[in-house]
């Protein structure tokens, strides 16, 4: 029983978390109960950029060599983006312009064609530091720098220079954004088979004096991939299993996700791999993808 | 077709911290709970829609939580804290789902804890970027007041977050992945918000007067709004029916000037209920008060309805932001759970009854103004974004 400090006008009985072992009860009202979560996927194209990563082969590598990540400086060129809107964009929005643009070209979509989940933890982190700091000082905030402020600041770009009227979401869920995103983009693409979905992760380092998190993205980065419904036997599907410790022999749980990595890198490398399953740990449960 | 019970509603915002005091000021169209506010960035006073009432603190275990709009939080979810035991108890923890809305998430952490850094050289002890402002503790927080042990995230497209969390939480039921969700939204007044919408010019120095040739902008409030959802029919219950999104492709701030994009949301919503304009009864509009939402909605309203009574609420408790979405489909359960034998009360359109005349004619809600009708009663609410992100919930009572 946990009872607010200074009123005492209500209470909340602490639920016992579930601790029991195997596999999460079917789903009832799923529309494929027995094989996970609404229907498998397959992707159609991903990109990748990171400052010293600037295209999807250089993050490829990189994500195989399980290599540490030298930082260095870079901006995304964002070449496909009219520069009357690139002088606008934030950090962050150029970052997501830079993959979300050519991974629909990579998939032969229009990029007008799809249905966006944006997963950010932090969103436009470095830019609110920015207005604080105006606050601060009392000087007037820039209206640019206000609009460019919200956390889904890269989706209301991504709709001005592709003029995509389609659905838009954002998920943030700390160290579980990409797989709760995943989970959005499953629901969106079993609901709306016929629209791929753009999923989008994002996220910028922490400026000062936010910077001391205890789980800060490693480094500044954007991964995009378009998702669509897979033919029938086919395709990458998602379930929810329980997070029970690993047996001895780490069955069922190959490969498993590198200590502490973004799960949208564990998710790449596994997908790039010929492993059968990834089972990731989350705040909710374990997940398992599977092919 | 859908039917998903809204079997619990709690809210705090400046009307109150719980529904009985709320309730009256709502349908009594009680302004004057708001305050004024002195703007740092340039010394303006402007009203703001401040909760009044002392919010509750965190216990020890919590204290990483703990910031104002964490307490809005807690508030507000105190009050469905049974109904979300209950779901728990009935389907198993992780068979519920959290889903929340938000544009500040406890933005009032970070910039307390930023002036504090500029004059002291060092952050307050007490600060937790990761629990306070970081956009997922409030789903995470969510998840930890109730035991719901299902998927938890949150969505934060400005005025739309926690309008966009009725289509997640709708999906997450259709798809069996869990049997109940909780879920809202929560802002908090900050000076991010109230010195950024001022510098876009939109703040009015006086109250909002939304559809009125004298509108002159919006007021900001804070808030929180939580929903228990559950996939089944109950017999006099009010049930989630159907959600419309779209973007405007448009402007990164304004509305297109036409409503192009609010009238598909409205369209959507309506085909994802498979209703007919004329089966849904009131509207609230997202309204809020500036030259350029009011009179892209009116015409966009005007082009989808045919006469539907609709008022703004933002007069009442200013522009929720993240947590208008939840609050204003609030407002919707309240009137349709406390209507009896066929009498709905409807929120009012506070204003001065000087309407534009370059808009369309609009059914704006007078004091007083009830709905009397039998059989199942809808209400749509409306919320509209930066980044031209819209949003619009259908909700019923059979």
């Amino acid at each position: 029983m946990f009872t607010a400090a200074n009123r005492n006008d209500f209470s909340f009985r602490v639920t016992p978390i579930l601790n029991q072992n195997p596999p999460i009860e079917p789903n009832p009202g799923s529309q494929n109960s027995s094989a996970g979560i609404g229907r498998p996927l397959r992707v159609l194209a991903w990109r990748a950029w990171a400052p010293g990563l600037p295209d999807r082969e250089a993050f490829h590598t990189w994500l195989l060599g399980h290599g540490a990540y030298e930082p260095v400086e870079a901006k995304p060129p964002c070449a496909a983006v009219p520069s009357r809107l690139r002088r606008r964009c934030t950090y962050l929005t150029r970052m997501v312009l830079e993959t979300a643009l050519p991974v629909c070209d990579d998939a032969g979509l229009a990029t007008d064609a799809v249905n966006l989940v944006y997963g950010s933890r932090n969103g436009e982190i470095v830019i609110l530091r920015d207005l604080l700091s105006d606050i601060f000082d009392r000087e007037p905030l820039s209206p640019t720098a206000f609009s460019n402020s919200v956390h889904h600041t890269p989706t209301g770009y991504f709709g001005l220079v592709t003029k995509n009227k389609g659905i838009s979401r954002t998920v943030s869920a700390h160290r579980d954004t990409f797989t709760c995103a995943y989970l959005e983009a499953v629901m969106l693409a079993t609901r709306y088979p016929e629209t791929p979905v753009l999923l989008v992760i994002a996220d910028e380092q922490t400026p000062e004096p936010f910077d001391r998190i205890l789980h800060p993205p490693p480094f500044p980065h954007s991964v995009a991939m378009i998702l669509a419904p897979a033919p029938a036997g086919s395709g990458i599907g998602l379930t929810r299993v329980r997070n029970a410790a690993p047996s001895p022999e780490g069955a069922g749980r190959e490969p498993a996700a590198e200590e502490g990595e973004e799960q949208v890198f564990s998710f790449l490398r596994w997908y790039l791999g010929d492993e059968a399953q990834l089972d990731l740990d989350t705040e909710f449960g374990g997940v398992r993808w599977w092919r | 077709m859908r039917h998903y019970a809204l079997t619990a509603m709690g809210m705090v915002n400046v009307l109150g911290d719980r529904l009985e005091t709320i309730e009256p000021r709502l349908f009594a169209g009680d302004v004057s709970r708001l305050q004024e506010h002195p703007l740092r960035t340039t010394g303006e006073r402007v009203l703001i829609g401040r909760v009044r009432e002392e919010l509750p603190g965190f216990p020890p275990r919590m204290q990483h939580y703990d910031c104002r709009n964490h307490r809005l939080i807690l508030a507000a979810t105190s009050q469905i804290a049974e109904e979300a035991e209950a779901v728990v108890r009935r389907f198993g923890a992780d068979r519920v789902a959290v889903v929340m809305g938000s544009s500040t998430a406890g933005l009032d952490a970070s910039e307390q804890a930023f002036f504090h850094w500029r004059e002291h050289g060092a952050l307050p002890a007490q600060f937790a970027y990761e629990t306070q402002h970081e956009m997922g503790s409030v789903s995470k927080l969510v998840a930890d007041l109730t035991g719901a042990r299902g998927p938890a995230y949150t969505h934060s497209t400005a005025c739309t977050s926690s309008a966009k969390v009725f289509a997640s939480a709708a999906s997450l039921l259709d798809m069996g992945i869990c049997d109940a969700v909780i879920t809202g939204g929560v802002d908090v007044l900050c000076s991010v918000p109230l010195n950024g919408f001022e510098a876009l010019g939109s703040l009015t120095r006086e109250h909002t007067l939304p559809m009125s040739r004298h509108r002159t902008g919006l007021i900001i409030g804070e808030g929180a709004a939580m929903f228990v959802l559950t996939r089944e029919r109950r017999d006099g219950a009010v049930h989630l029916r159907g959600i419309g999104e779209s973007c405007d492709a448009h402007h990164i701030s304004a509305p297109h000037p036409d409503g192009l994009g609010a009238e598909a949301a409205m369209r959507g919503a309506l085909a994802d209920a498979d209703l007919a304009p004329d089966e849904v009864h009131y509207l609230n509009l997202h309204g809020t008060g500036t030259p350029l939402n009011d009179a892209m909605e009116a015409k966009a309203v005007t082009r989808v309805f045919d006469g539907i009574p609709c008022s703004s609420t933002k007069p009442l408790v200013g522009h929720g932001l993240g947590v208008a979405g939840a609050t204003e489909l609030g407002f919707c359960w309240l009137a349709l759970t406390r209507g009896r034998a066929g009498d709905y009360p409807l929120p009012p359109h506070v204003w001065d009854g000087q309407a534009d005349e370059v808009l369309p004619t609009m059914n704006l809600v007078a004091a007083g103004g009830r709905l009397s009708r039998s059989g199942p009663v809808r209400f749509m609410s409306n919320s509209f974004a930066f980044g031209g992100n819209n949003c619009s919930v259908i909700i019923e009572r059979s």
